[in-house]
């Protein structure tokens, strides 16, 4: 019973130490004139936060087993909560000049980067001969079907095809990937890229296979 | 120091804790009536009925395309969440929601198609990419109703992801 009460007393001093830590560190508004990664690698170990874990130790011994893996258990996920918020405070405060995060380029330059990580996925996929050769035929009979554009090359993989398109009016482009995106196969999800000047224009249309996903890069949270 | 005081200094700790924890950020949606969506081209005027519980296609006029609803404050993605009736065993109502460029061309889209043998259900096509400054849009085909069934288009909650 002494070692139990021991252990709840010492529970209540750790993480009474480590909130107040916690709230210390976010009283400050970080600022990247003033704050830089060295001052957050030291609020990452405070000498309170090593001399709770030192008392925690010492103590060890002589508290009841099972209450000790629980404190030192709760004590790390209060640490991964730090190191994750610690995290997203370095990436707030990186200074002018670093890669930019993605809510700040501009539309295509996010374009770029969702196809530059499609043709990274395509590289990396097997073929699913199957599907693959059935989908490429199909959508080559649709397009065929279409005025205005003519296919120039399919490239089906497991997941992802890269469809490439050049368009002989002009005044079509639209019309035509709207039509396109409700017929199938290519009617499921997709990224278009557009390239060329208006008399010459061709698209790159990066199409998810049916059931899956477009493999793209993970858009970052508004701060 | 007693156990209460030491089991309340705990508690006391823990509760600071939990508040102090990161809030998630709220989504913003918007519920809209299925009469909303607008034909998508000159010629299409009586080829839709639209009352207060859903829009029809009654008339083979034109391409059954319909521009739905939907408005944007920032550039996050957009998810929804359309609920429609599909009796129609020949044709399905197709539903995408699509980033457009400045020019009005499309730059991602997701489309989505309910069943003809499910009846009432819902079809919820989304894009979930950032893209900066560019708008959103929701377009729905339907076919028209005759021998094959009836396709109606009741509401659609959009929801904005921030």
């Amino acid at each position: 019973m002494r070692g139990k009460t021991r252990a709840l007393g010492l529970a209540g001093v750790i993480l009474a130490g480590i909130v107040l830590l916690q709230l210390l560190s976010r009283g400050e508004p970080s600022s990247p004139t003033t704050r830089g990664p060295a001052d957050h690698a030291q609020a990452a170990r405070s000498p309170d936060l090593s001399r709770l874990e030192r008392e925690l130790q010492a103590l060890s011994g002589k508290a009841d087993a099972a209450d000790v893996r629980r404190i030192g258990a709760e004590l790390a996920q209060i640490r991964a909560s730090l190191a994750r918020q610690r995290e997203a405070d370095l990436g707030r405060d990186k200074p002018v000049g670093d890669a930019r995060r993605p809510d700040e380029e501009t539309a295509e330059e996010q374009q770029a980067r969702q196809a530059e990580t499609i043709e990274q996925s395509l590289d990396a996929q097997t073929v699913d001969r199957t599907w693959s050769q059935a989908t490429e035929a199909k959508m080559a009979e649709v397009v065929d079907g279409m005025e205005g554009v003519e296919l120039v090359g399919a490239t089906c993989k497991q997941t992802v095809c890269r469809v490439e398109l050049a368009h002989s009016d002009p005044a079509r482009v639209t019309e035509v990937i709207d039509d396109l995106k409700v017929t199938r196969p290519f009617a499921t999800e997709g990224l278009i890229i557009y390239s060329g000047p208006p008399e010459d224009r061709h698209s790159t249309l990066y199409i998810a296979r049916e059931g899956f996903s477009l493999p793209l890069a993970v858009a970052a949270a508004s701060p | 120091m007693t156990t209460r005081t030491r089991l309340a200094l705990a508690i006391a700790a823990i509760i600071p804790a939990l508040g102090a924890a990161p809030r998630a950020h709220a989504d913003d949606q918007k519920l809209y009536i299925g009469a909303l969506c607008q034909e998508n081209s000159l010629g299409e005027t009586g080829a839709f009925l639209r009352n207060e519980a859903y829009i029809t296609r009654v008339v083979n006029a034109g391409n059954g395309r319909l521009i739905c609803p939907v408005t944007t404050d920032n550039a996050g993605g957009v998810r929804t969440r359309i609920a429609v009736t599909d009796t129609n065993t020949g044709a399905d109502i197709s539903c995408s929601v699509s980033v457009r460029n400045s020019d009005g061309s499309p730059a991602a889209f997701q489309t989505r198609f309910s069943t003809g043998s499910a009846g009432f259900q819902f079809i919820s096509p989304e894009v979930t990419s950032s893209f900066s400054g560019l708008p959103r849009s929701v377009e729905c085909i339907m076919p028209v109703n005759g021998s094959n069934g009836i396709t109606l288009i009741h509401s659609m909650l959009v929801t904005e992801l921030f």
